[in-house]
């Protein structure tokens, strides 16, 4: 009897722990995918005219841009928001930037998306882990767009003192990874050392000609120039200009690219105060957020190209705000503005949008 | 400075006002009389609750036009979702909870 006692509770237990777990963690969460295809810009049609006279187009064609997505959400959207009736991967996510969330609780999104956009092939991942609660919240970030040429991880804990029901301040501390050594441009402080030409040399293992200008009917030298050859021996620019022109940028960005990633990965700690705001009526909503990083400390990189090291201090200001504003003014007639900053490092991410709507 | 001081004073005016409506919020509109009528909000402490009492928020009661005491009006950012009153008897339905546990349910649905 004791064991069918025993039993019971047991599984009793489970069941209610299991029924929490799927409430806490699974309900209202979506499992999504999506295709999209485009056409993508075109330039306009070039043409090359050979020695014989033919003609030949030299237009680049650029494939359709598409993209795959594949995802696993559970994000509350805000009153504000357009809820679409499926989810595909281009969602504007505003809870994901703004430290409340229309929702208490735990709130992720998982995503993976892969394709190609003017030619360029890419793959995306985002991984976004929140618990919100009342006096304290946690996230965690992960994020690696090639497009955009961002990858970093942050993970940060916080205090919250809400002020009424719709303003919040909080504050705690951020860990974040960067993979750049912002601030700091090595093909510039190569070419306060060394010639241009010595990379030429020694990094693209290119070489030059010196040959004299001269004027066929005259004789005389009209001036000097060089031309470069890559390493099978083929001319690659007529003149310096030339080279520089066209093949050298290559080399500076290659150089570039490839001396910092030498240098690797840091990992810093900062503290982080931030301020949401939100209120929502059916024809007034507003909502405001922002969050100031104002003191940082290196955990982990190379010091010598640190951001630390490149502003000379431990106290920059890295802030990332924004707010969606909307104001139906008569049933006809609506206003509305959605800003967002984001000043990391030396990264600067501004996007402005703002409207007029009047039905008639 | 005027123009900074009137964005703060729209500021705390926005906040300030209506904040028993705000996000889900359960509002139980009541008299001293009948608190033995009342239902306990506390199974609704993940949501805002209030329980308000005629005598002290008199302007209120009429603003909401609350005929029946206890009334029980459940809020979604300011749209009234569900009212439930208790009419002549001063009795709620003994299904309440379960009603605005639904309705509850339904807000939370449509918000992901």
């Amino acid at each position: 009897m004791r064991k069918i006692i025993l039993l019971v509770f047991i599984l009793l237990s489970i069941n209610s722990y299991s029924q929490n777990l799927w409430d806490n963690v699974f309900k209202y969460s979506t499992f999504y995918g999506g295709y999209t295809e485009s056409n993508s810009i075109q330039g306009n049609p070039t043409f090359y005219v050979t020695q014989e006279n033919e003609l030949i187009e030299t237009t680049r064609r650029v494939p359709a841009d598409f993209m795959v997505t594949y995802g696993w959400r559970k994000l509350a959207n805000f009153q504000y928001e357009d809820k679409n009736k499926f989810y595909d991967g281009t969602e504007n996510n505003v809870a994901t930037r703004s430290s409340i969330g229309n929702t208490k609780g735990l709130e992720y999104l998982f995503e993976y998306q892969t394709g190609r956009q003017q030619g360029d092939e890419f793959t995306n991942k985002e991984a976004f882990v929140r618990y919100l609660a009342k006096y304290w919240l946690v996230k965690g970030e992960f994020k690696q767009n090639e497009l955009v040429d961002l990858h970093y991880v942050s993970g940060e804990a916080r205090l919250r003192l809400p002020i009424g029901k719709k303003l919040s301040i909080s504050g705690g501390i951020i860990y974040r990874t960067y993979d750049k050594a912002y601030g700091h441009n090595p093909i510039q402080k190569y070419l306060e050392e060394q010639p241009w030409w010595t990379l030429a040399y020694n990094f693209a293992n290119h070489t030059d000609n010196l040959y004299e200008m001269v004027n066929p009917f005259t004789g005389e030298t009209i001036g000097y120039d060089y031309q470069w050859f890559n390493q099978q021996g083929e001319l690659i620019a007529a003149s310096d200009a030339d080279y520089r022109n066209s093949v050298f940028q290559n080399v500076v960005n290659r150089y570039n690219k490839e001396q910092l990633a030498l240098i690797g990965e840091y990992e810093q700690l900062s503290a982080i105060v931030g301020l949401d705001f939100y209120h929502y009526r059916k024809n007034f909503w507003v909502h405001i957020y922002g969050n100031v990083l104002p003191e940082h400390y290196l955990l982990s990189g190379d010091e010598r190209y640190s951001y630390d090291n490149f502003v000379d201090t431990n106290s920059w200001l890295d802030y990332s705000a924004g707010g969606v504003l909307g104001f139906r003014i008569t049933k006809n007639l609506g206003v509305f503005t959605e800003i967002s900053l984001q000043k990391y490092w030396d990264r600067n991410i501004r996007t402005i949008k703002t409207g007029i709507n009047f039905r008639i | 400075m005027r123009h900074f001081a009137a964005v703060i004073a729209l500021f705390v005016s926005v906040a300030s006002y209506g904040q028993i409506k705000d996000d889900i919020s359960v509002v139980q509109y009541s008299a001293k009389f009948v608190t033995a009528n009342e239902i306990d909000l506390k199974i609704f402490r993940d949501y805002n609750t209030q329980t308000l009492y005629m005598s002290e928020n008199k302007k209120i009661f009429e603003k909401e036009k609350i005929k029946y005491l206890p009334t029980i009006i459940l809020y979604n950012d300011g749209e009234v979702v569900l009212v439930i009153e208790s009419g002549i008897s001063l009795k709620l339905p003994d299904d309440t909870t379960e009603q605005i546990k639904k309705e509850i349910e339904t807000i939370l649905e449509n918000r992901f």
